[in-house]
């Protein structure tokens, strides 16, 4: 049995109960359901389900201007799984594209490829325990990644692709550190056995993590460094109260005239995510002219977004197992959160995760005419702008997170001046022609950013902002801490301690 | 404390406060709610009343009018009680608009003297009601409130000060009770603005929000009323870090009400938020000048902290000890904004802890705060992780509150928790006390500086049971 199969329902029984709420615009939702869902299809599909895009600017110790570009995958990864835990998918292709940031178009592209999970082909050194971790050749806490005791390593290749040149950007297989399971895994978690986060500098890092965080060598390409690459389970660094967002009716995100009942329940504490991220020397990327939301000016930089591609034929061999073989083709993409979640209608959903950004003024008129703010004035009498909004079309099509490359480093969570509204809280950047740029998304997008708060923040002041009309959740933080340095995204939670949801996001 | 003569708003403000002291403590005015009823039949003559109340100085504001006029018509007809309930409304109005609480006494005898000549007036009780509130009196306060209801039940105000008070008291969920019975009877200004002050204090910002903004539109019969909303709208905003919208709000209310102290606190509060010292000075000195008001004191000493003016920031660290000086004299029992700012400044620390024990209880999250934080500043560590539960389990959303949680786990050697509560504290509002929010991020940059330590367990295990 698959670990996550559990979790799946039948499209039909999804179908029914959206059309129970008779709202265009709500995903099909289980009762702990996800904006990461953004699609019939890829909720059915949870290893290739994109989450969170991340990008943003930052500087290396030794001085060297780099682009961070994170993707989680596999939403609601239960830390205390037990059994098989989540892994990448083997027959699947995880990317990163860099694109124009006005057309979309793909300039390079950096995929990342994992070992098999199956007892037949996964590299497992004892296939007669019940355990991932803890048991290998012998027993006991993983004291290093790979060693004896972690019983299932996966691993995992990086290629850079321009147009059709392939370069592979590893000489050995790189590895995955294990799951956080808890005593097991020591070296992630405290005395109280909670996650260890927060880490300023890479020597800070949590054991497993700091062995699996690779400085690549340069191949190629610019006058810079090489690749910095991580992939791992991480802690899911979304916070937002989708429970009540998608219960259309819940005044806990929007009561009568905006006003809520009760606090928010971060929908995402206590779950774990797949994660993979690259850094990028800013003298591998062009940097090209667009138009910047919220910004005067030109603006030069790229577009990023994530996606993963399967295998166009999956045959079945005769151990069950299943084989990969054929082209690939796209199964889900990524760019701005909520574009694919909150504004594009169920009919174009999938059509959405099977396209590429270059096609994307097909989807503009969910940016120009978002329903989201038609079902708010519907149900509650507000009137936010529902037609004409060129404001979201800026952010949203085509869908890439634009980020203006001649900034200085954004400042990141957890140190001064970093604000989770990013430029309705002050937080902006200067980009070479002096003018300001939001310092968090919709120019990159950091973690910690409340893209909800943002997002729901544009649709209620926009198009002119003449009012700045503050909506949001009522959730301000994350409920772990992220690290300051590469991967950004915090720590596992521990399968053994970890808190769910549910009441104010106060306590722990 | 040096001179102060060559700082203009220093001076004026000594002025000020030593004016207040002045009046009540010639006239012998030490009377409290408690002895009211003692208080009405011993009461001066209505000439020598009026005559000890006092006449507001300088450009008289609409306010100051309706204190003279009914000051006037109280001479005129002093046997009248309508017009001796008026007065004190006015004076009471007057201690809203200048935080000055010398017109506490003057309003508690105009109220006293309307229930000597009409014990059923249940207005003059609420009045006093709101007097012993202003004076932080809550049992009082709260005990004439409930007598004005039984002659009144439908006194929405006197709703209005229970609710007040349960407050202060820390009792939201009655609070919450009483405000609705306010917003029953008479859904206004005064009532938004509560129901919407008790959803913030309750972890509700959204609603709280939308409910300031509902006061706003609804109107008072004072601008100031109207300019106090805004404020405290733009408070709300800040306090979650929206900056812009925060911006926006003051600067349409100060065009309205270029005067008030709460809109000049909260421009000064934004500039200090976007690291603009010397406009946050200006504000700041502007709005202690008209009002000198502990909130507004404490943060022009900071901002003369932060921009090097030693001399001024111990100057009016000074007058922030001399107000409340002034204010015990007049019977307010604000001891703990003195005990806040005692720890938060690291100053005179013994007397912070013996305020802090005096409150050990305290209920209401921003007391446990304030009582947590005394603790932790003398190195009581169990007293301030008490306390300070405490004050997380109100769900208040604020940065402060956080940021000492932090650093009171911190000291506990509770890593992880302590980087939790500090990253929350910065995450929800960057801009809360520039020190503080300062000593917030350093603290996480050392506890997130080094590589977690081994945990004992996990390493006993792997001596002990592997193969």
């Amino acid at each position: 049995m698959l670990a996550t199969s559990r979790r799946q329902q039948p499209l039909a029984v999804l179908l029914a109960s959206s059309l129970a709420l008779g709202a265009g615009f709500l995903v099909p939702q289980q009762a702990q359901a996800s904006s990461h869902s953004d699609a019939p299809l890829s909720k059915l599909d949870p290893q290739t389900n994109l989450t969170d895009v991340y990008a943003f600017i930052r500087t290396r110790p030794g001085g060297e201007r780099v682009l961070v570009c994170e993707v989680s995958v596999r939403p609601f990864s239960e830390p205390g799984d037990g059994v098989l835990y989540d892994a990448f998918a083997s027959d699947a292709r995880y990317s990163i594209h860099i694109t124009n940031p006005t057309t979309g178009g793909e300039i390079q592209r950096y995929d990342f490829q994992f070992s098999p999970v199956s007892s037949a082909a996964g590299a497992y050194k004892n296939l007669d325990t019940i355990l991932r971790y803890g048991r290998g050749t012998a027993v006991g806490p993983i004291q290093d990644v790979g060693d004896v005791r972690q019983n299932f390593t996966q691993t995992y290749s990086v290629t850079r692709v321009m147009g059709s040149t392939s370069t592979r950007l590893n000489s050995t297989p790189l590895l995955v550190p294990p799951y956080n399971t808890g005593l097991a895994t020591p070296f992630y978690n405290d005395m109280n056995g909670r996650a260890v986060s927060g880490a300023v500098n890479r020597m800070a890092l949590d054991k497993y993590t700091f062995q699996t965080t690779y400085d690549l060598p340069a191949v190629g390409m610019g006058t810079g460094g090489g690749n910095t690459v991580f992939c791992g389970s991480r802690e899911d660094g979304f916070y937002a109260d989708t429970p009540g967002i998608f219960d259309l009716l819940n005044s806990r995100i929007l009561g009568s005239t905006l006003g809520q009942a009760g606090g928010g329940v971060d929908g995402f504490k206590g779950f774990n995510v797949l994660h993979y991220a690259i850094v990028i020397p800013l003298s591998d990327l062009p940097s090209l002219p667009y138009t910047a939301a919220f910004s005067e000016g030109a603006a030069n930089g790229v577009g990023v977004y994530a996606s993963v591609s399967r295998p166009r034929i999956t045959l079945l061999s005769t151990s069950g197992d299943p084989t990969p073989s054929g082209p690939f083709v796209q199964v889900n993409r990524l760019g701005n959160p909520l574009f694919n979640e909150v504004l594009v209608a169920m009919r174009d959903k999938d059509r959405y995760n099977r396209s590429a950004p270059t096609g994307d003024a097909s989807f503009s008129t969910y940016a120009l005419n978002p329903e989201v703010a038609v079902l708010i004035n519907a149900v509650y009498g507000t009137s936010f702008a529902t037609t004409g909004r060129a404001d979201l079309q800026a952010v949203y099509i085509p869908d890439v997170i634009r980020v203006d490359t001649t900034t200085g480093a954004a400042r990141v969570s957890g140190t001064a001046g970093f604000n989770r509204l990013g430029f309705i809280g002050g937080d902006t950047l200067t980009k070479s022609n002096g003018n300001s740029i939001p310092g968090g998304w919709p120019n990159g997008r950091r973690f910690g950013d409340d893209v909800v708060d943002i997002a729901l923040t544009a649709v209620a002041s926009g198009p002119t902002y003449a009012t700045v009309t503050v909506v949001g959740d009522n959730i301000a933080a994350n409920d772990q801490v992220y690290n300051q340095t590469f991967p950004y995204a915090a720590t596992p939670h521990s399968g053994l301690r970890n808190s769910k949801d549910s009441g104010p996001n106060v306590g722990f | 404390m040096k001179t102060s003569s060559s700082h203009a708003p220093n001076h004026r403000l000594l002025v000020l406060i030593l004016a207040a002291s002045g009046g009540a403590a010639v006239l012998g005015w030490g009377l409290n709610a408690r002895s009211a009823s003692s208080a009405a039949r011993t009461a001066p003559s209505p000439v020598a009343l009026l005559a000890a109340i006092p006449s507001p100085s300088g450009t008289p504001t609409p306010t100051q009018a309706e204190i003279q006029k009914w000051k006037a018509k109280a001479q005129q007809s002093p046997e009248n009680p309508t017009h001796w309930l008026n007065l004190g409304d006015a004076l009471m109005q007057a201690a809203r608009e200048s935080a000055n609480h010398q017109y506490y006494d003057g309003a508690e005898k105009a109220y006293q003297q309307t229930l000597a000549l009409a014990p059923q007036k249940s207005d003059a009780m609420t009045g006093l009601a709101w007097v012993s509130g202003g004076r932080h009196q809550f049992p009082e306060s709260i005990a004439w409130a409930q007598k004005a209801l039984v002659l009144n039940p439908s006194d929405s105000a006197a709703y209005g000060l229970i609710g007040d008070a349960q407050i202060e008291q820390g009792a939201y969920k009655e609070a919450l009770v009483s405000y609705q019975k306010m917003l029953d009877i008479r859904p206004d200004l005064s009532s938004y603005s509560r129901g919407a002050q008790v959803l913030y204090l309750l972890g509700d910002t959204r609603k709280a929000m939308w409910l300031m903004t509902k006061a706003i539109k609804a109107g008072g019969a004072h601008s100031e009323n109207t300019a106090w909303c805004n404020a405290k709208l733009a408070e709300m905003l800040l306090g979650e870090g929206a900056v812009l919208p925060a911006e926006n709000l003051l600067k349409d209310a100060q065009k309205v009400s270029p005067n008030s102290y709460a809109v000049l606190t909260g421009l000064g509060q934004l500039k200090m938020a976007k690291g603009l010292y010397p406009e946050a000075i200006a504000l700041y000195e502007k709005a202690v000048t008209l009002a000198p008001q502990h909130a507004g004191l404490v943060a022009l000493g900071d901002l003369y902290s932060l921009t090097k003016q030693e001399a001024k920031a111990e100057e009016t660290f000074a007058l922030v000890e001399r107000l409340h000086e002034e204010h015990k004299k007049l019977g307010s029992q604000d001891e703990l904004y003195m005990a806040r700012f005692f720890a938060e400044h690291s100053h005179q620390l013994p007397r912070a802890l013996a305020l802090a024990e005096a409150h050990r209880e305290a209920k209401n999250a921003v007391a446990a705060d304030t009582v947590a934080w005394c603790f932790y500043k003398n190195d009581k560590l169990p007293d301030a992780k008490a306390a300070i539960d405490r004050a997380l389990g109100a769900a208040t959303p604020d940065s402060p509150v956080l940021f000492h949680a932090g650093m009171i786990y911190a000291k506990l050697g509770e890593r992880e928790t302590a980087k939790r509560y500090l990253y929350k504290a910065l995450s929800r509002n960057p801009y809360f006390r520039v020190a503080d929010a300062q000593l917030a991020a350093e603290t996480l940059q050392a506890l997130g500086s080094t590589a977690p330590p081994i945990p004992e367990g996990g390493v006993a295990l792997a001596s002990g049971k592997s193969q």
